[in-house]
């Protein structure tokens, strides 16, 4: 990423700003006795939190720029309308990490200074997490389908099939969580199971259903592009955005489990989304290199 | 249906640079030899092998698939060489 670009300057705003909501406000007493922690003993926490977040955050920054720099370069081109669009889709998730992340921050402080918002502050926070993703993969699946339809691909009625069992089941097993633990998901979404299930359980399905369907519209586009040399590049770059939607749905699903996550131990949490963090961080890192070799391509 | 040089490269460089190949070949045509791909013509084709490998050494560490893609341009250049050749001796 350039330092004189304009997202590196909102890189750096994101991150400061995240910073400072993490670091000035007095620490959360419940989260303290909950987790046996000191205040130095949460601050401490909270920048090992800090270091994972702005790298993953500037990997995905990263990947973004480098893949808007190659589309600019073929924008003339057919392809190149719908790698843009592929490009937005990445622009808005990687955007959509910070400024969820601070909206969550500036919700937890008003929440702790006003007791009575603490339930609103997370129903806000549910629905705003659903925003990004909806619109980035919309603009993804769009970007997927252009490509299909300038090769002339369909994908294979298999993977249809697979698709849309897969969606099925995540579907299934989301809505038995709502129903069959009902009690603690009250606790945890502060809303009706059906309100749930309406409001944010179609939502993630229909993303859910977007980012697998446009993953296999991209592998059934890569299988028929030509150009050896071009397809080291191609791979890479579609290998990446895949694999950003794939651990997008994982995250998504994961989140949806916070009863589950919040019985483990804070060490597990923490390592299974540093974990997830890091390999989401090394799918925008290979994006970005699917898209500097491409570039090369145009630039030669 | 009758193809120019210009096409006949492309059609070569869509092996390996696929949707990229018609950009590459143009740009390889207007910066190097100063000329519209319309107006590429067999004497060029030697000058325009040199640069194309050069670019394509800078773009990919593929040397089997660059040394490919040069022989078959080379292969395009003896065609083209030899048919001249042919209408000359049918002159």
């Amino acid at each position: 990423m350039k330092v004189k670009s304009k997202i590196f300057y909102w890189y750096v705003a994101f991150l400061l700003a995240f910073t400072l909501l993490l670091l000035l406000p007095a620490p959360d007493k419940a989260t303290l006795i909950k987790y046996h922690l000191s205040a130095a003993g949460l601050r401490m926490l909270d920048l090992t939190f800090i270091v994972p977040e702005a790298l993953i955050w500037f990997a995905a920054f990263y990947g973004y720029e480098k893949m808007q720099r190659y589309s600019q370069l073929i924008k003339t081109g057919d392809e190149g309308k719908q790698i843009a669009k592929l490009a937005r889709g990445l622009l808005i998730l990687a955007i959509g990490l910070p400024v969820n992340a601070i909206f969550g921050a500036i919700l937890s402080i008003i929440a702790a200074h006003e007791p009575a918002f603490k339930n609103p502050s997370v129903i806000i926070g549910n629905y705003a997490e659903l925003v990004f993703p909806l619109l980035a993969f919309v603009w993804i699946s769009m970007g997927a389908r252009g490509l299909g339809e300038l090769a002339k691909t369909q994908p294979r009625l298999w993977k249809l099939n697979t698709t849309a069992l897969a969606v099925i089941i995540l579907g299934i097993a989301f809505c038995s969580l709502i129903v069959l633990d009902h009690r603690e998901l009250r606790t945890t979404y502060h809303m009706s199971p059906e309100l749930v299930m309406l409001t944010l359980g179609i939502p993630y399905m229909y993303i859910w259903f977007l980012g697998l369907f446009a993953s296999v519209e991209l592998q059934t586009y890569s299988r028929k592009v030509a150009g050896v040399v071009y397809r080291h590049g191609w791979n890479l770059l579609i290998g990446g955005v895949v694999s950003i939607v794939l651990l997008s749905i994982l995250l998504q699903y994961l989140s949806t489990l916070s009863t589950w996550l919040t019985s483990l131990s804070l060490g597990w949490v923490l390592l299974l989304l540093y974990a997830l963090l890091l390999l989401l961080s090394g799918a925008y890192i290979v994006v970005a290199l699917g898209a500097t070799r491409l570039t090369k391509i145009e630039e030669a | 249906m009758a193809t120019n040089l210009y096409d006949d490269v492309v059609t070569i460089t869509y092996d390996y640079l696929g949707p990229a190949a018609d950009r590459f070949v143009v740009r390889q045509i207007r910066n190097h030899l100063q000329k519209d791909p319309s107006e590429l013509q067999p004497k060029d084709l030697r000058q325009l092998i040199d640069w194309i490998q050069l670019a394509m050494r800078l773009i990919s560490s593929d040397s089997g698939a660059i040394d490919r893609y040069v022989a078959d341009l080379e292969a395009l250049a003896q065609s083209k060489k030899s048919g001249m050749h042919g209408k000359k001796v049918s002159h």
